[in-house]
């Protein structure tokens, strides 16, 4: 049983030590006015980007954006840091997010992802679901889920990403 | 196993792990997949009808491995229902590789042949995609083409057959959709845009009966137009199909049509939205026999808002693709912080409401089914929803969110049978207070009250949040009022959280239920039981 159970252990550490999605892919998304680009494109000078996937029905994803933004001013000073917000609404509900952003006053840059390729091809499960890229776009942490505080947890790991 | 024989095998496991990555490294490529599992085991429960199926025990479980390298990636989907979750159709009972694709992707031209998602303008006219909540996965089987020659110019082609649980829907599907930027074509200035597209749809499914006039191919047309004006947006799409009949339409043969029009306004701390559709016999499928969520060509979401809170959900809008006439506004507004009514932190105002209606007929015949006027409304209430929610932030420890809405559904005509229209006003509150830096307390309160089914409801939930990692949760919906008995329909359960990975453990007494996601819904049944859910990325 224990010999079992070893075996499991390698397997499990097999496959994370392949997990490797270190970019965001080549997969077009749209701009709030309908352009298209590449997610592997999205830059911010060398400074880290906050990737949160988001729709308008998830209510811990708009808590989420909502307590970023509460700290955006201050995280940005000191990282340099840019949120990018990409919405995985479809036909029912894409039409609202560029009132809702506008409304809420939220001053991320919004993209729609909205047959949810890239969501799928970050293997993005359940939203919300954050992505902190580095400087050079590479991912180097992620969570799934939003609970009040993770904000500080990914404030931390942004100005002090060894520690993590 | 002898202890020798272990070894080995951990000993070849190394050098395999050590081989498998050192290929995957030299070849720049990345691994990558996501687990989710869902096991329940369900009790009887005499009280809300909840029968012991068979089998006590029901899992669901997907598993989807991608590898890239490049521009090329390959990935699969392994499915397992064993036997699928009550609510699920039972045809999914089995388990099997049901998604499997190569795939290149450059600028000017990206290639799937294989399985594939895909969508056209806003999927009036053709859409496949995956909901695993709603057992919902209409992914073609066949090739993918996407071609973009120039930065404004966009064509997508599909053609192949959908998937209907474990096999193929006996429909061929082809279609080519065309998008040109006008805007980026011709340099417009930042924050306006003028797109346009268009869209066709083939479906061919031989048809062998006695009819001939019965067609065995159906085309399906659309034209839309999206123009941006910095503040002010402006979209409309419209779809004609042909005659198309099939089981779920009763055989008629009567052309289809949808019209969706969305106009917006924007400025900082304001947003607005109004948005008009109306459909007539849109249900497309690409299998006639096809029923319930099966086959489906298109995507016809409830232009409704859909709600966060449970109580609202009861009585949920689902779109009627026979014949509709509505719309709905919603409008977001947030007050200034400082100001007289925003305060010291801002208040925000969401306000929606939606209108749903027959279309106006004449001229019924056995043969078309109906005749109609095209920008008139019917005489039948199919659904109204009013509602306004006021999001406040009191301090850095609590944030409350109050709403009132006020449903009228008909629910004869969404649920079929005969049923009066069902009057409910819901209130709510929610707040959420934040103990120390990473702990905090959700409270959820909300009231339905109706004269009408099954009378008035109470609901609490209560949430524990341990930020990173723990959520500890326990909520009762309370159903009074009514002749029959009083009923509790709980939940218990907890969640652990750790980057990518979650498990959560419940123990629930859910209601029957008509459940909706994005406008497409599933008809789940009463149970009591215990759920453990797995879900993992990597």
């Amino acid at each position: 049983m224990k010999n079992y159970f070893l075996l499991i252990c390698l397997s499990l550490s097999t496959i994370s030590s392949l997990s490797a999605q270190n970019k965001l892919p080549n997969i077009p998304i749209e701009t709030l006015s309908g352009e298209q680009i590449n997610a592997s494109d999205l830059s911010n000078n060398g400074n880290p980007i906050i990737v949160s996937f988001w729709a308008i029905w998830c209510k811990p994803c708009i808590s989420e954006l909502e307590a970023i933004n509460d700290i955006y001013e201050e995280l940005q000073a000191e990282t340099g840091v840019k949120v990018i917000a990409i919405s995985v609404d479809d036909a029912r509900s894409y039409a609202k997010v560029k009132a809702i952003a506008f409304g809420n006053d939220w001053p991320f840059e919004m993209y729609f992802d909205k047959n949810q390729n890239l969501k799928r091809a970050l293997n993005v499960l359940n939203i919300p679901h954050t992505f902190l890229l580095n400087g050079k776009g590479e991912i180097v942490w992620q969570k799934n889920g939003y609970m009040p505080g993770d904000e500080d947890e990914l404030f931390e790991i942004i100005v002090n990403p060894l520690n993590h | 196993m002898q202890k020798k024989q272990f070894k080995l095998l951990i000993l070849l496991f190394l050098i395999s792990q050590q081989l498998f990555s050192q290929f995957l490294s030299t070849n720049n490529g990345l691994f990558t997949g996501s687990l989710e599992s869902s096991t329940q085991r369900y009790y009887s429960d005499n009280q809300i009808l909840a029968n012991l199926p068979l089998d006590a025990f029901a899992s669901n479980n997907y598993m989807l491995l991608n590898y890239s390298s490049g521009k090329f990636s390959v990935g699969l989907q392994y499915e397992a229902y064993l036997p699928p979750l009550l609510g699920y159709s039972p045809q999914y009972k089995g388990s099997g590789i049901t998604h499997k694709y190569v795939s290149y992707q450059s600028d000017f031209l990206s290639f799937t042949a294989g399985n594939f998602y895909e969508q056209f303008g806003s999927g009036l006219i053709f859409r496949s995609y995956e909901n695993r909540q709603l057992g919902i996965n209409n992914s073609m089987n066949g090739v993918n083409i996407r071609l973009k020659p120039v930065d404004f110019f966009t064509v997508k082609m599909i053609y192949g057959k959908q998937r209907k649980y474990f096999t193929e829907s006996s429909g061929l599907l082809r279609g080519l959709d065309a998008d040109l930027d006008i805007g980026t074509m011709l340099r417009f200035d930042n924050g306006i845009n003028l797109r346009l597209g268009a869209s066709v749809i083939n479906k061919f499914e031989v048809y062998t009966g006695a009819d001939p006039l019965f067609p065995s191919s159906v085309n399906a047309y659309s034209g839309r137009l999206d123009l941006n004006l910095a503040k002010f947006d402006f979209s409309t799409e419209y779809v004609h199909k042909d005659a198309d009949p099939h089981d779920l339409n009763y055989d008629w043969f009567k052309t289809g049509s949808a019209l969706l029009a969305v106009f917006s306004y924007t400025e900082k701390g304001l947003g607005m939205n109004l948005s008009l559709r109306r459909l007539e016999n849109m249900d497309t499928r690409s299998e006639r026999a096809a029923i319930e969520n099966e086959s489906m060509v298109n995507y016809l979401p409830a232009n409704t808002k859909q709600h966060k809170y449970g109580l609202a959900n009861i009585y949920p809008y689902n779109s009627q693709a026979i014949g509709e006439i509505g719309g709905q506004y919603t409008l977001f507004y947030r007050l200034k912080k400082g100001s007289f009514l925003g305060g010291k932190t801002g208040t925000k105002f969401n306000l929606n409401y939606s209108l749903y209606k027959s279309l106006e007929t004449y001229d019924l015949t056995e043969n078309e089914g109906f005749r109609s006027n095209f920008f008139s409304f019917g005489n039948e209430l199919y659904y109204q929803d009013f509602n306004i929610e006021v999001n406040k932030t009191w301090s850095k420890k609590l944030k409350t969110n109050f709403g009132y809405i006020n449903q009228h559904y008909n629910k004869g005509q969404v649920e079929g049978g005969s049923h009066p229209i069902v009057h409910s006003n819901i209130v709510f509150i929610d707040a959420l207070i934040k103990l120390k830096k990473k702990r905090s307390a959700r409270l959820e309160l909300q009231h339905l009250s109706t004269a009408q089914d099954m009378k008035n409801w109470a609901s609490v939930l209560v949430e524990l949040n341990f930020a990173p990692s723990w959520t500890f949760y326990a909520s009762d919906m309370y159903n009074y009022g009514n002749d029959n008995d009083k009923i509790h329909y709980y939940a218990i359960g907890t969640s652990f959280v750790k980057n990518t990975h979650r498990i959560e453990l419940a123990y629930v007494r859910q209601r029957e239920s008509l459940l909706c996601v994005g406008g497409v819904c599933r008809q789940v049944p009463a149970f009591k039981g215990l759920s453990l859910n797995i879900s993992s990325s990597f």
